[in-house]
């Protein structure tokens, strides 16, 4: 699964049915920040947020669209859009007196889990940038155009608690991959181990046995000789 | 003293005996929870409705089209408290395709899902299927510590030449534009790689036009002059119009019409063909020929063109009609090159009329793109049999010359540039750049750049697109013209009703101010006759830098900005510098 691949198509399908229809001409440099909250959980679902603040004239016209009327259509665009994914529990608000709109959903196993406990999310870009704001969070900053609109978008995402030792990463196509290990597996190798201690703690004792019984066994055998 | 030696022993052993044990366990727990406690998945599994044998390519490419037709699409969720391990996906199309690992998954936690997307890779032969067939698809879920799941689905694998229109579920279906939402899959029967259809477009190009060189001089003449040689051959060969069936089927939620569509090299020797076979084989010889095929698609109607300098061309192909359509208006039953150019052109105006009223039945495909994003055709073998017909069809072709100069140049259809290759906006108003010569100009053109006339004329970059105005463009911009990604543009400004370069200036700069931008500017003299400025744009963090030349004309103040966004930097100051030096 592509995080970066599934921001673009957000982009499209919100850029295109709502605020396209107001650029052209002069609208060539106006810009649009969309800024994707991104929280990973901890069997690689990713539940996502998606901000869109809009200037007068781009407020009108999503409202005139079918999309703001209609959220349903919105959330069928997007299945289509990603046809990849699994989308779920879709949610909509607004706030009309700031001209934003919010879309929330689920993505059900966008990051997998490897050997090791190692979480995989592909990023299908080659240089991403990316910010690490901490070890368990990370900034990707890209800027492109849709057809003349400039947008300008910010992926925030939250790794889960357990996360550590979260990089960026090369796949053997050279496409970057964000990876992780949790704490998955940890209880289950401690007890492989102690179990592993044990048997062979227990096998000692019995070779101990073993032979302190051979060396009664001798001296009781002398003894007995001497009686 | 007496004593039983193998009771110590037993005695002294036990509590490590116990160590073993209890060892043994937890250093094999996994493999004794899974025979005690399997996991448990649960499989939710979407699939395609049909096979197409057609797209059989498009089934194998993951990247194709964003990967929308994977044979199916499986959600696996663990719903144990045990993690699943080494879990393995198979599937199976008996017939089609053996046992095949889909997907390895070393660990799925207890209530993790993993997505699942198959993308079946079928042997080409299944291009040879013409008749329909029920299959089934077997999926196999094995894992060390699960019960083998096994689920499966029964599909129908249609003939080559049967394509549906859709794969949307009847209840889903919002607009028009649904019923057709396979049409980016047309393009998988534009074969201009068939050595059958190869072969057919070197003899066009041999015994009807005698040579072509569209390609090379990138002249709208020269294409249509293709575009009209392809329509000969097909008239000359007494090839004629002809439905085929398509009737409606249910496949499950999905209701669409299923048309079987020929293949061009089946509509060539068959001479026959319905209007979406005969654009599929324009679109095939176009391909060949080096130009960039388009296809239009209206309600109930097809028919093809190529794009040429951001301009459209098309012809109405279905002109050759058949002496059993001849009618009152049309005693022959069909119709010259000539005029079935001109059909095609006054086809565009109304195209352009339909897409603009938002009709999303209106729509083009743009034959390349589509092919690169994965729509691509299937392999189709060589035939001695075909090129003998082919030879034989080409014994009637003669070389004719239409007049293609009476065909009325289309208005400037622009690049539709949104990527759902929907309807082109109206490009009404705008001036049809042309670098095809002749012009009133003294304008020079450098080498990789073009010339546009308007109320001004200059060159540009080849590579760059003109675009459609719309009702939100501002009334000044006449027309719009930008690099593949927007960072670097040319507006053409005309302001009627002033006399004054500055005041033009200043009625952008109100312009953006009403979108909550703004625009600072300053002057630099003049130049042959133009008023030149500079300055940058600002909307929010983004800038815009430009430079002008405007000029008083008899209509008012006409000219050019040219500029670039702020964050490309200096990267095209040198490309807009010679734009605004080649300004007449």
């Amino acid at each position: 699964m592509s995080i970066r691949t599934f921001f673009l198509k957000i982009t499209m399908c919100l850029a295109l049915s709502s605020i396209i229809t107001s650029v052209h001409a002069q609208q060539v440099v106006e810009g649009l920040k969309q800024v994707f909250d991104v929280k990973m959980d901890d069997k690689g679902n990713a539940e996502v947020e998606v901000t869109m603040k809009l200037n007068a004239s781009q407020w009108e016209n999503y409202k005139r669209s079918p999309l703001s009327n209609n959220n349903s259509i919105l959330k069928k665009e997007m299945e289509r859009a990603m046809p990849k994914y699994y989308l779920s529990d879709f949610k909509y608000s607004e706030d009309q007196m700031e001209r934003t709109y919010k879309i929330g959903f689920d993505i059900l196993g966008l990051s997998t889990l490897g050997k090791g406990g190692k979480w995989e999310s592909k990023l299908e870009t080659k240089n991403p940038d990316v910010t690490k704001l901490s070890d368990r969070e990370f900034v990707i900053t890209q800027n492109m155009t849709t057809n003349g609109l400039f947008i300008n978008q910010t992926q925030k995402i939250h790794l889960p608690s357990n996360a550590n030792n979260a990089k960026i990463e090369k796949d053997s196509f050279g496409n970057s991959l964000m990876t992780y290990s949790t704490t998955i597996g940890l209880m289950s190798r401690i007890l492989t181990y102690a179990g592993v201690l044990l048997a062979l703690a227990g096998a000692w004792l019995v070779y101990r046995n073993s032979q302190k019984s051979k060396n009664n066994l001798k001296v009781v055998t002398k003894q007995s000789a001497v009686a | 003293m007496s004593f039983n030696l193998n009771e110590v022993k037993s005695k002294k052993n036990l509590i490590p005996l116990l160590l073993i044990v209890a060892g043994l366990g937890l250093a094999f727990h996994k493999p004794i929870s899974a025979m005690v406690s399997p996991a448990d998945l649960e499989l939710k599994i979407q699939h395609q409705p049909i096979i197409m044998p057609a797209v059989y390519k498009v089934y194998a490419n993951d990247n194709a089209l964003e990967g929308k037709y994977s044979l199916f699409k499986m959600l696996v969720t663990n719903n144990s408290s045990n993690t699943a391990r080494n879990v393995e996906v198979s599937y199976q199309m008996p017939n089609y395709i053996d046992w095949k690992q889909v997907a390895k998954f070393p660990m799925i936690l207890p209530g993790q899902s993993v997505v699942v997307n198959c993308y079946p890779s079928f042997n080409e032969k299944i291009v040879e299927k013409t008749t329909s067939s029920k299959e089934q698809v077997n999926i196999k879920v094995t894992g060390s510590n699960i019960e083998e799941v096994e689920q499966s689905f029964g599909i129908e694998v249609k003939g080559r030449n049967e394509f549906m229109y859709t794969s949307i579920p009847a209840d889903e279906i919002r607009t028009m534009g649904d019923l057709f939402d396979n049409m980016d899959l047309l393009t998988c029967y534009v074969t201009p790689e068939d050595p059958v259809i190869k072969y057919y477009t070197q003899k066009i190009q041999e015994k009807v036009l005698k040579g072509e060189q569209a390609v090379v001089v990138q002249t709208p003449q020269e294409g249509v002059r293709v575009l009209a040689g392809i329509y000969d051959a097909t008239l000359m060969s007494h090839m004629v119009y002809s439905g085929t069936s398509g009737v409606p089927l249910k496949v499950g939620d999905v209701q669409s019409t299923v048309q079987s569509i020929r293949l061009p090299r089946e509509v060539v020797t068959g001479k026959t063909g319905l209007c979406i076979e005969l654009t599929l084989l324009y679109a095939s010889i176009l391909m060949n020929a080096g130009l960039d095929p388009i296809i239009y698609l209206v309600p109930g109607h097809a028919y093809p063109g190529f794009r040429m300098n951001g301009s459209y061309y098309a012809i109405e192909s279905t002109g050759i009609g058949g002496e059993g359509l001849a009618n009152k208006n049309n005693p022959s039953g069909k119709y010259s090159a000539e005029q079935a150019l001109q059909m095609g052109m006054k086809s565009i105006e109304e195209f352009i009329k339909g897409a603009q009223s938002g009709d999303d039945r209106y729509r083009i495909i743009d034959v390349r793109e589509s092919i690169s994003k994965g729509a691509v055709a299937m392999e189709l073998k060589d035939d001695t049999y075909l090129r003998q017909k082919i030879d034989e069809i080409a014994q009637s072709f003669e070389t004719r010359t239409p007049n293609v100069s009476n065909v009325a140049q289309p208005e400037n259809v622009m690049n539709p540039g949104n990527e759902g290759g929907n309807a082109p906006d109206n490009g009404g108003g705008g001036n049809t750049p042309d670098d095809s010569g002749g012009g009133n100009t003294n304008t020079t053109v450098p080498s990789g750049y073009k010339l546009y006339q308007g109320p001004v004329s200059f060159a540009y970059p080849r590579t760059w697109r003109v675009h459609p105005r719309n009702a939100q463009s501002s009334p000044y911009l006449k027309q719009l013209i930008s690099n593949n990604d927007n960072s670097a543009y040319i507006e053409v400004y005309q302001f009627q009703g002033i006399n004054n370069p500055t005041q033009g200036i200043q009625a952008v700069q109100q312009y953006v101010a009403q979108y909550g931008g703004q625009l600072q500017y300053k002057s630099h003299g003049q130049s042959n006759g133009f008023s030149l400025y500079s300055g940058q744009t600002f909307f929010g963090e983004n800038s815009i830098n430009w430079m002008a030349a405007f000029k008083v004309t008899g209509n008012g103040v006409e000219g050019i900005a040219a500029g670039a966004n702020g964050m490309v930097g200096q990267k095209y100051n040198q490309t807009l510098n010679k734009i605004l030096n080649s300004v007449r």
